[in-house]
């Protein structure tokens, strides 16, 4: 019976436990047992036949298990791990369960073989995730938090209008390939594309993870945006727009991370650059790039999460992830500099290091089907991620002027993560084939030729010669305390203000003297207040006769429907 | 027609059909005579276990889609009264009778707060009473029947609702009020009656029907159409003529409340279905034409007004009655859409939301044993003082705005499938506009329940009182998993009533 | 501090031979290309040094392009509300 347990029932049967738990070691272990026994029982279960239930005269899937699920599975499973572990120190309920419901459902949306399935699971991670915000407890992150519920239950809105009308056209709800024409598969698409932060649907994701909790932004990071990359990879592969979708995701971000001073929103610029790699290897979707996107993905969550644990451990430690308030740190946590190199090194994609190995593939992928504009965008993107990333965080953060902090080194627990996910990216960086066996297509890749490691190096290094040239020159954007505007601002400045200068607007009209015309908007408006407000008109008890008024008027316009 | 009519081989199922309408009207007197508070609970409690428990003989029998019917007084129809069971009406009276169970149970540990002791005879005599009524418009296939039964039904309502205003005076108002447009609809349903009766000669449905199709294009047969739906109209709570309803529930004590907004308004929506289809032809023009004029308009209307005038309402109660006016549009929107996946929808909808909203009053209900009103602002902070039922209210709340795994789900699932079959996209949308406000109003609940902090402390309320809410949530979420009980009844009627 | 590889390069010295070293690597990196024939996807990367180059001049892009974007975009941190998620503090630290 265990063995055919759909795996997200593990997390979500566990996360249920984990409430009844007594707060400390006993809780913060059990939420760390929990994805290693689903990784167990994923890599020993037998679900060949799926997990089917009968719903309505629909069939959902609870388990659909191929190789492009599992490899999916397997990574959240270990991300789940790793962010409970770096989330050892919480000594309260709320926490560790959202972490394994949100992993959970992350989990469950994947292994969903059918629509419904997945819409359900799509909108638990959002119900789920932004409690990891509300876990801060600030005015602002409470307001973030909102933000991002919005955006991610519209998504999931979307999502299900798509696959009623998906239903309705073609009579299936399984979740195959889709190929975009129906307005059904185009509501779909924007539904996925919501979650993976396309273009100008991008602003939630550097929203709402700077505002989450030290530990919620580690697990936040890892789920939600790579749920949506899987969506599209099984989805939509080889639709030709993901490419160009995909190339804009991975150059806009940089700038605004070069310019960004909260380290922990320039890392989510930074993911919302590296989501725009898969994006491109979904779009190109041949089974070299298929295999890259999902490498990338495996290998992303792993060193994003890393780069996200170390931020977030100096913060623990000093209170602050402002570039501007920080630096010269690793004199007092260097094990904590040491592994955010490691993990600046992994996005950068050094030899060695597991973002060589995985980035490289959709690269491949791209030239071998002759995009050059879009591969000069890569490589432009790779230089830029070395920019933002690579130098930035740490330099930042560890090096560059003092700012006479002097925090003592991470604690134990959040080394001890920092320290498994570390080994990881080296390890998938100097093994690459481990992590080639588990992809959906059996391709035969080579990552370490020479002229790849030497071009490698010299796009690399060669970039850090023109970063240390130009601080030599003081032509770095300075750190200052500052924000830079985005999308976001159409919604929390323009919708805002726009609503606002109506109001100063017709306080104007009103001053001018166009008093009837003032009289008559705010009678409409009066008129509204008394149907819906507390003292409405339907509140008020109507005499007899007003009511009967009514009845014979409905009774006229049936008579009058039915005899003429 | 049913393909198969059973002949009772079995003594006892032959005589169902009137047990189950009888039981709790012979047991209503004797509360009276024998004036005892505790024992008129216990009586009560067991006759309506009676009436579920033959409900679920019932729906036994006829779930293979054959129809048992009773010959009251052994007179045949169509001279004599007859008691028709299938499955539209099965699942109904099933519904009515464990909402009934559910709310006494819930009666016991509560009605003591908004009721003098010396009255609860009294008004669970009044109770059997209005049960009895609704059991049998439900039961009986005699269309003078079914406006004597919706009499007994709603006089008794009068009075239960009064028996708000020891709480609250604007009680008496509501239930005049009530009183004056039930008794109008209740006319106007008469006068329907009467026309038919002129037309046709009899009073018996299946006679009835045979009939008008004989007639053919009969002015007097849809004169009394347009009064009997304008009648059922004013019961059912349709846009415009749900004038009575939010004072009514917003005033009338807990329990009657719940079992008002789980039961009366469905069984009104359920003549009308059985008149449209049953005793009429639904392929009529004027009734396609009254439909896509003026009843899916109306519908889409209260879908989309009362839930925005809900997210307004400060008083729990009233935003939940106007609530249940938006959920009343769905069933009627499915019912208008005069397809087989439309009236399924509606009847799905019936039972779904009659659980819904039953768990919904009932913990309003036990907030209110504490915070004695249920102002959105009193209920400050509960979520930690009141764990077990804010969960219910939770779930409940899920249910209302159909969030997968709940029963709300799967009949706005049917119902958006239903409108997408029909070919109307702009209704879908509107089916989940009008699910996006209910998120609000939810939501706004549940930010004061978990999210503000309390100034009072309160405790739980006792596991009896909490036993029934959780019954309630209970089923919120196993119907909205298994669906065998309520889809595949809800076809099965479907199919019958459309022949 | 126990271990601390980077107390090691305080020294400037240090310091200045690791540098001396970085440069020496990129002079290597530079002229190697000279040795090399590279398996091309486009025509554009035969291009002598082209990665090299590539990096240099994009990196630079990058610079000053974001610079343009905060003379465009910047705002001051209370630009949406003074108790914007933007501006605030993380809650419960205090400095150590």
């Amino acid at each position: 019976m265990l063995a055919t347990l759909p795996l997200p029932f593990y997390f979500l049967i566990g996360g249920l436990l984990s409430i009844f738990l007594p707060k400390g070691v006993i809780k913060s272990s059990f939420v760390c047992l929990v994805p290693v026994l689903a990784l167990i029982a994923l890599l020993n279960g037998t679900w060949d036949q799926g997990f089917k239930v009968q719903f309505l005269d629909l069939e959902l899937n609870f388990m659909r298990v191929d190789k492009l699920s599992t490899v999916f599975g397997i990574i959240f499973c270990i991300a789940a791990f790793l962010g409970n572990v770096f989330a050892f120190h919480l000594r309260e309920s709320t926490q560790p369960f959202v972490a394994l419901i949100y992993a959970g459902a992350a989990i469950g949306a994947v292994f969903a073989g059918d629509l419904i399935t997945l819409f359900v699971y799509w909108e638990l991670t959002a119900l789920s995730s932004v409690f990891l915000i509300w876990a801060r407890k600030t005015e602002g992150a409470y307001h973030s938090g909102m933000r991002y519920l919005i955006i991610q239950v519209l998504s999931g809105v979307i999502l299900l209008f798509g696959v009623a009308l998906f239903y309705f056209e073609t009579g299936s709800i399984s979740f195959v390939k889709m190929q975009l024409g129906s307005l059904a598969t185009v509501l779909i698409f924007i539904a996925f594309g919501i979650k993976c932060a396309f273009p100008f649907m991008h602003n939630w994701l550097q929203d709402s993870y700077p505002s989450a909790t030290i530990t919620g932004t580690v697990i936040l990071s890892a789920f939600t945006t790579k749920l949506a990359v899987y969506a599209l990879a099984r989805g939509f592969p080889g639709t030709e727009l993901l490419i160009y979708i995909g190339a804009a995701m991975t150059v806009f971000p940089i700038f605004f991370a070069e310019v960004e001073n909260d380290l922990r929103k320039v890392l989510a610029y930074s993911l919302n650059n590296q989501l725009g790699f898969m994006v491109v290897g979904v779009g190109v979707g041949t089974e070299l790039a298929l295999n890259g996107t999902t490498a990338h993905a495996f290998s992303h969550i792993l060193y994003k999460a890393l780069l996200f644990m170390s931020v977030g451990a100096v913060l623990f430690r000093t209170g602050t992830s402002r570039a501007s308030e920080l630096g010269g740190i690793y004199r007092t946590m260097p094990l904590t500099a040491i592994f955010c190199l490691i993990g600046a090194a992994s996005i950068s994609a050094f030899p060695l290091f597991s973002g060589f190995i995985s980035k490289s593939l959709i690269m491949s992928g791209a030239g071998k089907e002759h995009y050059q504009i879009i591969w000069l965008i890569l490589v432009f993107a790779s230089a830029g991620v070395l920019s933002h990333s690579g130098i930035k965080v740490p330099y930042f953060t560890f090096f560059h002027h003092d700012s006479g902090k002097r925090p003592s080194e991470a604690p134990a627990h959040m080394l001890l993560a920092m320290g498994l996910t570390a080994i990881l990216c080296i390890y998938i960086g100097i093994f690459p084939n481990n992590l080639y066996a588990l992809m959906p297509f059996q391709v035969k890749y080579e990552p370490y030729t020479f002229e790849h490691i030497l071009t490698q190096l010299q796009l690399l290094c060669f970039a850090i010669l023109a970063f240390y040239i130009l601080s030599k020159l003081k032509q770095l954007p300075s750190e200052t305390r500052s924000i830079n505007l985005d999308f976001d601002w159409t919604y929390r400045k323009l919708m805002p203000s726009v609503v606002g200068k109506l109001l100063l607007f017709l306080e104007l009209i009103e001053q001018r003297g166009l008093k009837g015309f003032n009289k008559f908007l705010s009678l409409f408006m009066d008129r509204i207040y008394q149907v819906s407000g507390p003292e409405g008109i339907l509140t008020r008890i109507l005499t007899s006769g007003t009511m009967v008024l009514f009845i014979a008027i409905v009774l006229l316009v049936v008579l009058g429907i039915i005899l003429f | 027609m049913a393909s198969e009519i059973k002949e009772g081989t079995l003594d006892l199922i032959n005589h169902l059909p009137i047990l189950q309408v009888i039981t709790p009207m012979l047991i209503a007197p004797i509360l009276v005579v024998l004036n005892n508070k505790t024992l008129s609970w216990l009586l009560s409690f067991l006759g309506a276990l009676a009436c579920l428990f033959i409900s679920v003989l019932l729906i036994q029998t006829v779930s293979d889609g054959s129809t048992l019917t009773y010959s009251l007084g052994g007179w045949a129809p169509p001279i004599g009264i007859e008691y028709r069971i299938d499955a539209a009406n099965s699942i109904l009276l099933f519904l009515i009778s464990i909402i009934s169970v559910i709310v006494l149970i819930f009666s016991y540990s509560s009605l003591h707060v908004e009721i003098p002791e010396e009255k609860h005879t009294l008004f669970y005599a009044c109770f059997l009473l209005c049960l009895t009524g609704l059991l049998g418009v439900v039961a009986t296939a005699d269309i003078f029947n079914v406006f004597v039964f919706l009499e007994i039904s709603s006089l008794s309502t009068y009075v239960l609702v009064a028996q708000g205003s020891y709480l609250d005076r604007r009680a008496l108002s509501a239930s005049f009020n009530y009183l004056i447009m039930g008794t109008i609809g209740a006319t106007f349903f008469v006068i329907g009656i009467g026309y038919i009766y002129m037309a046709t000669g009899s009073l018996n449905m299946m006679d009835i029907a045979e009939r008008v199709s004989e007639l053919g294009d009969s002015r007097t047969v849809q004169a009394g159409f347009a009064f009997i739906v304008v009648g059922m109209g004013l019961k059912l709570a349709m846009v415009p003529l749900h004038v009575w309803l939010p004072n009514a529930y917003t005033f009338a004590p807990t329990v009657v409340t719940c079992f008002l907004a789980a039961t009366a308004t469905k069984v009104a929506l359920y003549v009308l279905i059985r008149f449209v289809f049953s005793v009429f032809n639904y392929e009529d023009s004027f009734v396609n034409e009254l439909f896509f004029f003026l009843i899916m308009p109306l519908a889409i209307i209260a879908m989309i007004a009362a839930s925005v005038i809900a997210i307004f309402k400060q008083n729990l109660k009233k935003m939940f009655a106007y609530s249940s006016l938006a959920q009343i549009g769905y069933m009627l929107l499915g019912l208008s859409l005069v397809s087989e996946k439309g009236l399924a929808s509606s009847l799905v909808h019936m039972v779904n939301h009659g659980f819904t909203k039953a768990a919904l009053f009932m913990s309003l209900g036990a907030f209110m044993l504490n915070t004695k009103n249920v102002y959105i602002n009193s209920l400050q902070g509960l979520g930690r003082s009141m764990p077990f039922t804010s969960a219910a209210f939770v779930i409940g709340g899920l249910s209302l705005i159909g969030v997968p795994g709940t029963a709300g789900f799967i009949s706005k699932w049917l119902l958006l499938e239903a409108a997408l079959g029909s070919g109307y996209w702009l209704v879908a949308v509107l089916i989940i506009v009008s699910s996006l406000f209910a998120v609000i109003y939810i939501w706004k609940i549940i930010e004061v329940l978990y999210f503000s902090e309390s100034s009072e402390s309160y405790s739980e309320v006792n596991v009896l009182t909490l036993t029934p809410i959780w019954i309630l949530s209970f089923f919120c979420i196993f119907l909205g998993i298994n669906t065998s009980l309520t889809v595949e009844v809800a076809n099965m009627a479907a199919e019958i009533l459309f022949k | 501090m126990k271990f601390n590889p980077f107390l090691f390069f305080e020294k400037s010295k240090r310091l200045r031979a690791l540098l001396i070293a970085f440069i020496i690597l990129c002079f290597i990196l530079f002229a190697i290309d000279f040795f090399v024939e590279r398996y091309v996807y486009f025509e554009i990367e035969r291009v002598y040094n082209f990665y090299s180059i590539y990096g240099f001049v994009m990196f630079s892009i990058i610079i000053f392009g974001s610079r343009l974007l905060r003379s465009l975009l910047g705002r001051s941190e209370n630009f949406y509300d003074k108790k914007a998620v933007d501006s605030e503090d993380y809650p419960g630290m205090k400095e150590k």
